[in-house]
């Protein structure tokens, strides 16, 4: 519940923050893209489903908070695509220590959610900077100005502020288990052979 | 993977979405679809960035402040510099200011007595104590300026010019020891000599003045003007000197000697004038500064008849013509001036010559005819500009029964360097400072309507 209220939070709030004080800063460069920050970080955590619905509220809010003027949906088809990859890629990712799925350590995890965090801003960026130019929104001047210094700014933003997301300690309904992913037995024998999942 | 065909189907439903919207968005702008959503949104978020303006503005307000901060300094170093010269400006205008006021009192008193004088500025002073006290002042014989010219301020005497040169004139100072100047009591005949103490005077700037008759009355308190040499050469007539401070009786001397102070200051003289032309009458004690006033507190002590001669005698003696003077002397006068407080004499000295002069002073400055002797040295200035560039100070004579109103327009028009017209302006100055200050005695009699009638002729008997 707290997890929900506070990615609502993040999804009403990252427009406004982005518009407010990251724009008015003058950063050279532009600045990171933070609703795609804000998205990535999050969506580590919740099934890709879940994850993509989130992108899709964070990418609309970024859409329609004034002053916009761009095509409605652009932000929400990239940050819909973006947290639904990563939702799915650390999920999908065997451990290196042994190939199976979920057979990390935290360290891992955590390294694993800046990774593809990273990963995805970096793709995310130039997918939103081309739909731009495709739908006429941004001029290819425009584009090749303003694209690498967002990208110098996001990726890294992105990196760390996935990896101290995924540090945080989980909720307490999430700590119990992996049994309404991979059902209750599986959780068990998990309880049983890797203790540290739990908190133990 | 059970979740993962739900998981698809979400996602396409949500990319699918995305694009409709897209698609919708891009291809029909006119669609009252998009608009309805596009405003609840913006009035939405306007909100949350209203409410969160009063969060975010002064962060960026700081973060802006830190960026511009190598700018601000050099800013803050510019405006230093800046500021360092105005307050430079601010002085300079401040002392132009004062010579202003200096020059045109000086050009008042001298429009008072009528006499023709040169502006000058003094440029070195050169002092030996003991033996001369003189000074340099930047008007020479290119101005007008020649040997033996009497030289005053907007208070006084201040002495004669000993050399003149083409550029500059050496002026020797009153309180020279080496100068001695025929001098008269204010309101008689009495004559004496006025010379310079040098050392003697004790840094005061005393000068002596020994009155040639010794059975004279001679009182603290009273004034002192210049007689006037031959040919008004080297001394004009009616140039105010002093005010005396100290008698010296020594019984059984033949000239009763006395100590005065001069209204000059000599040890700030800055503007004066030389007086190239005599008046062609004899201003007597006109140029004297008003009387000042008993002080409030002894008047309520006396009675109310004697509170009344004070203030008939108190204001018009200055104004007495010659032919009255003489009998005022005698009638005793001198006692009763001696008792009024002498610390009063310095203080509103200066007051008629303050509200004549608030007349003048804006026609001086805005016409700027009376050119201020000021930064740059005559040497400095172009040789072809000399003739023309001090305006004299020139009173045009006018009928006796408006002398006292010309006296202050003619002081006014000096100052406006403008000497042809403005006799209006020296009715209206003449205003408060008293019909009667200069004119004769009988019109000041009539100029006091609140005076009883009976008065004077009373006192007139009664002094016989």
């Amino acid at each position: 519940m707290r997890a929900a209220l506070l990615t609502v939070a993040v999804v009403v709030l990252a427009p406004v923050f982005q518009v407010m004080v990251v724009n008015g800063l003058g950063l050279p460069g532009g600045g990171p893209d933070v609703v795609l920050v804000a998205v990535v970080a999050l969506a580590s955590r919740p099934r890709p489903p879940v994850a993509a619905l989130l992108g899709f509220a964070a990418g609309l809010a970024a859409d329609v908070a004034p002053p916009a003027d761009h095509t409605i949906g652009r932000t929400a088809l990239v940050l819909c695509l973006a947290a639904w990859a990563c939702a799915r890629i650390p999920a999908r990712s065997p451990s290196r220590l042994n190939g199976r799925l979920d057979g990390r350590s935290p360290e891992e995890t955590t390294r694993l959610a800046a990774g593809t965090a990273a990963a995805v801003a970096a793709v995310a960026t130039p997918l939103q900077a081309a739909l731009a130019l495709v739908l006429g929104d941004a001029s290819w001047d425009a584009v090749l100005h303003r694209t690498p210094g967002v990208l110098c700014w996001t990726v890294p933003a992105a990196a760390l502020v996935a990896y101290a997301a995924a540090r945080l300690p989980r909720a307490r309904g999430r700590r119990q288990g992996y049994g309404r992913r991979y059902g209750r037995g599986y959780d068990r024998t998990l309880r049983r052979h890797r203790p540290w999942r739990y908190g133990a | 993977m059970r979740d993962t065909r739900r998981a698809r189907l979400a996602l396409g439903l949500l990319v699918a979405a995305a694009l409709i919207l897209i698609t919708v968005d891009h291809r029909s702008a006119a669609l009252p679809v998009i608009g309805p959503i596009r405003s609840a949104a913006a009035s939405f978020f306007g909100k949350v960035e209203n409410v969160s303006a009063g969060i975010t503005g002064p962060i960026t307000g700081f973060v802006g402040m830190v960026k511009a901060a190598p700018g601000a300094e050099r800013a803050v170093a510019d405006l230093r510099k800046e500021n360092a010269r105005l307050r430079g400006e601010l002085s300079a205008q401040r002392v132009d200011q004062g010579r202003m006021g200096k020059l045109d009192k000086m050009l008042g008193l001298a429009g008072l007595g009528r006499y023709r004088v040169v502006p000058a500025q003094v440029v070195a002073r050169r002092s030996v104590p003991g033996f001369e006290d003189a000074v340099e002042i930047d008007a020479g014989t290119v101005d007008g300026v020649r040997q033996d010219m009497s030289v005053l301020t907007g208070e006084g005497l201040v002495g004669r010019v000993v050399q003149a040169g083409p550029d500059t004139s050496t002026v020797a100072l009153l309180t020279d020891p080496a100068l001695s100047a025929g001098a008269r009591l204010e309101g008689s005949n009495e004559i004496g000599v006025v010379s310079g103490l040098g050392e003697e005077g004790g840094g005061e700037n005393l000068v002596r003045f020994r009155l040639l008759d010794s059975s004279a009355p001679l009182a603290v308190g009273r004034r002192i003007v210049s007689f006037g040499s031959q040919q008004s050469k080297p001394y004009v007539p009616g140039v105010p000197i002093g005010i005396i401070e100290r008698v010296e009786s020594v019984p059984g001397e033949l000239i009763k000697t006395a100590y005065a102070r001069p209204f000059t200051d000599f040890s700030a003289i800055d503007v004066v004038g030389v007086i190239v032309q005599a008046p062609k009458r004899d201003p007597r004690d006109s140029v004297l500064p008003p009387v000042p006033r008993p002080a409030p507190t002894p008047m309520r002590a006396r009675g109310r008849d004697q509170r009344q001669n004070e203030w008939w005698l108190g204001s018009p003696r200055v104004e007495a013509g010659p032919g009255d003077r003489r009998d005022a002397r005698e009638r005793g006068d001198a006692r009763r001036r001696a008792d009024e407080p002498r610390d009063q004499t310095g203080e509103p000295a200066t007051e008629g010559r303050e509200t004549g002069g608030e007349a003048r002073v804006r026609p001086g400055r805005a016409a700027g005819g009376a050119e201020m002797p000021g930064r740059a040295a005559p040497a400095a200035r172009p040789a072809e500009e000399r003739p023309g560039r001090r305006p004299v100070a020139h009173a045009a004579a006018p009928a006796p029964e408006t002398r006292g109103a010309a006296a202050r327009g003619a002081s006014g028009r000096a100052a406006a360097g403008n000497a042809a017209t403005g006799h209006a302006t020296g009715h209206a100055a003449a205003g408060h400072a008293g019909a009667g200050r200069i004119a004769p005695d009988s019109r000041a009699v009539a100029a006091r309507p609140d005076a009883p009638p009976a008065h004077r002729p009373r006192e007139r008997d009664g002094g016989n």
